[in-house]
């Protein structure tokens, strides 16, 4: 996982789980307090309907004491015997305008449920047939889907119905309380206040009309015999207050997403994308390439490290420099291959330099000018030696020894080494022609090359090694050289056997050298 | 049959004969509710005095008009009751209702006999009705629910208010076969063929319980216009 998402979830995942913490208490919280609300505003509302219509109901009957009398028991015998509705009908208007004005329903009916005298605001409505005429206990009924308060008043011959609409006081009590009210009978609504709800709703806990959400209470007083009356407040506010909780809950985690993501941009192009950088260029430093910079700006920890890398990179550039400066560039990935002493036999020609006549040539010399000669020389010479595939294994003073063939096998190196040689004396002329040119004196240089079988790897201490080749014939190549005139190159018979068919050469007297009880091959390069 | 009876009268007229006997009313359930359910109660009980005895009336059907003498009889309101409570009266009587009771009384009837509607008025005052059509009256009092009254109104004289022990007598009957009715509050009328001969003719009745049909319960309500 990335540092930066590391980040982006240490951030989003504890500050959401706050987010969530803090809505889900606030959604319970709403629940609670608005929901205990509205559960007492529905009770409230309950007790003042029971109220209000309690009072409407014992005004109805103080009122209507009249009809239970004697003048209306004698009256509607008279109309159930005869059939004459004169007298009952005069009845009823006197005393309804006794009290103010005729109720909106009233009926009679005899003892076979016979109607004789109707009154309903649905003026064509069919009488209810007589099964369902109403308990007359139960004052909140309905009559022709109106809600009524009724009472009816039972006579020897008839019973008369008088019913008071209650749409008015229901309508009131809804303005007053602020809660809806639903009146059904029998699954039919009576009275609704929402216009939209239908008993197939609910008529109790949460009721969906619309989009909108109510609280729904059935609570028929006990004279209802209607079911269920249902109070029902409007839970919309509730669930504003819950979508405002949620949606500050996705504004917050949007928000701490947001912070999140800002920090690990941050964190990215602060932090990652350089240490990302930094990898690759260790990544190319570790393959040798010390010439990666690597750029960072600033002056944080990261820019601090940023020019840290750069200035060790420089460093070991530097190191490696001076490792390609003392040792050739392929004995030091010899070392960098392999650190352990291994030695191996190969064939190799080694090529043997020295300069002649130097003791007498520096004599009065400045040394730090000896030194810039001997620099300027070897410079030239361990150019032409890289530029013929040779290896300039060590400088020894005032000469060299360079091998070809080591630590890595050379194809053709016999005559790669005598063309080293050839060259080496071409420049080391025309260095002589500069320093003529400055008024300086002539240095002249011997060569010695041969080729054979020899021991190479790596000689020294456990701490301190260098690469070199050790046996008999490098030996030879060293004798052979100290046998060079200054600007001759000598090759041995094992050298010349190699390169006899592209080098000319003058085949001298041979020649007896230190350690050896023969003498030896040996002949002139010509060109 | 009407002819032979009005030869009888004209052929005979000292011929006569009594129809005498008791109208028994073994009271059940259902009068005993109605009762209960006229029983005095409201405003005033302490004014209120037991009602008057409810007799039986007794009557000859379907005998032709006999021209009589209108009387006049008086029905007061008094202890928050009709006293008498039942009265039969010739065709064309007069009845007056004065109220010596301290309070109010509203007497009227709907009955097709009469129809009279008397008003409010205290104490001392009286009205009074004459009573042309013959029949039963159901008084009724509209400020007292539970005020009951009965006149019986009859174009014969052939008819007897009995006494409180249920004993009636018609007297003067030329002899010759009727049918006999009987009538008491809280039950069904009841008709009864008699034979009256020279010596009279004892008919005992027994009034009809009504307590199986309560639909057709009914509290002293008109039952026959042939009087």
């Amino acid at each position: 996982m990335k540092f930066r998402t590391k980040i982006f979830l240490a951030i989003v995942l504890p500050s959401s789980a706050l987010v969530a913490v803090a809505v889900v208490v606030a959604l319970a919280r709403i629940t609670l307090e608005y929901e205990e609300q509205a559960r007492d505003q529905l009770s409230r509302s309950r007790e003042a309907f029971e109220g209000t219509i309690t009072e409407q109901l014992n005004q109805l009957v103080a009122l209507s004491k009249p009809f239970e009398g004697a003048r209306f028991e004698e009256a509607i015998r008279e109309a159930v015997d005869s059939g004459d509705l004169k007298t009952i009908q005069q009845q009823l208007d006197y005393q309804f305008q006794l009290v103010g004005g005729a109720p909106e329903f009233y009926e009679l009916r005899d003892k076979k449920d016979k109607v004789l005298l109707r009154k309903s605001p649905e003026r064509d409505a069919k009488p209810a047939p007589p099964q369902k005429w109403r308990d007359p206990e139960k004052a909140l009924t309905a009559f022709d889907g109106h809600p009524f308060l009724a009472i009816r008043y039972e006579h020897e011959k008839g019973t008369l119905v008088i019913g008071k609409l209650i749409t008015g006081t229901l309508s009131n009590l809804k303005k007053s309380f602020q809660i809806e009210i639903a009146l059904v009978d029998h699954g039919t609504t009576v009275f609704s206040s929402l216009p939209d709800w239908s008993p197939a709703m609910g008529a109790e806990g949460a009721v969906y009309v619309g989009r909108t959400r109510y609280l729904a209470v059935p609570a028929p007083p006990a004279f209802s015999e209607l079911t269920p009356v249902v109070f029902m407040a409007d839970m919309s506010p509730v669930d504003r207050a819950r979508l405002q909780a949620l949606l500050f809950g996705a504004g917050g985690i949007t928000v701490s997403i947001l912070v999140a993501v800002l920090v690990s941009m941050l964190i990215s192009t602060g932090i990652s994308t350089p240490v990302e950088t930094l990898v690759e260029a260790a990544h190319q430093v570790a393959a040798g390439d010390f010439k990666v910079k690597v750029e960072i700006g600033g002056q944080d920890e990261i820019g601090r490290l940023g020019s840290a890398f750069n200035e060790m990179t420089e460093g070991l550039r530097k190191r490696a420099e001076i490792m390609n400066k003392t040792l050739s560039p392929e004995v030091a990935e010899e070392f960098l291959k392999n650190t352990e002493r291994r030695p191996e036999r190969r064939t190799v020609t080694i090529v043997f330099m020295d300069i002649r006549g130097y003791t007498s040539g520096t004599e009065g010399m400045d040394p730090a000018e000896v030194m810039e000669m001997l620099n300027e020389l070897m410079d030239l010479l361990s150019k032409a030696i890289v530029r013929n595939g040779g290896i300039v294994n060590k400088f020894l003073g005032d000469g060299l020894m360079a091998m070809f063939g080591a630590p890595k096998p050379v194809e053709g190196h016999a005559l790669k080494a005598v063309r080293a040689g050839l060259e080496m004396q071409k420049w080391m002329a025309r260095w002589n022609d500069r320093r003529v040119a400055r008024g300086l004196n002539n240095f002249f240089s011997g060569i010695g090359i041969n080729t054979g079988q020899a021991m190479c790897g790596k000689v020294g201490a456990q701490d301190r090694m260098e690469y070199t080749l050790i046996g008999e014939e490098v030996n030879l190549a060293s004798r052979i050289c100290g046998k060079a005139a200054p600007k001759q190159v000598l090759i041995t018979k094992q050298t010349y056997d190699l390169v006899k068919d592209e080098i000319k050469v003058k085949e001298l007297e041979p020649v007896t050298v230190k350690g050896l009880s023969y003498p030896i091959k040996v002949y002139e390069v010509l060109e | 049959m009407r002819l032979t009876l009005a030869l009888l009268l004209l052929c005979s007229p000292q011929e006569s004969a009594t129809i005498s006997g008791k109208v028994s009313a073994p009271e059940g359930a259902a009068q005993k509710k109605l009762r209960a359910k006229i029983k005095y109660a409201g405003p005033g009980v302490e004014n209120h005095t037991a009602p008057d005895p409810s007799p039986a009336v007794v009557w000859l059907e379907k005998v032709p008009a006999v021209k009589m003498e209108p009387k006049t009889v008086e029905i007061r309101q008094e202890g928050l009751e009709i006293r008498p409570r039942v009265v039969a009266v010739p065709l064309g009587s007069t009845v007056k209702f004065p109220n010596q009771d301290d309070l109010f009384h509203n007497i009227f009837s709907y009955s097709k006999a009469k129809r009279f509607d008397l008003g409010r008025y205290p104490k001392g005052e009286s009205k009074s009705e004459t009573f042309d059509t013959k029949g039963q009256i159901d008084l009724r009092c509209e400020v007292h629910d539970f005020i009951r009254g009965y006149i019986h109104v009859f174009d014969h004289p052939y008819y007897a208010v009995a006494a409180e022990d249920g004993s009636y007598s018609i007297p003067k009957v030329p002899p010759g076969k009727y049918t006999l009715v009987a009538w008491k509050e809280f039950f069904e009328p009841v008709r009864q063929e008699v034979e009256v001969k020279a010596d009279g003719a004892k008919v005992d009745v027994t009034m009809a319980r009504f307590e199986d049909r309560p639909s057709d319960r009914k509290v002293g309500s008109a039952c026959c216009d042939a009087r």
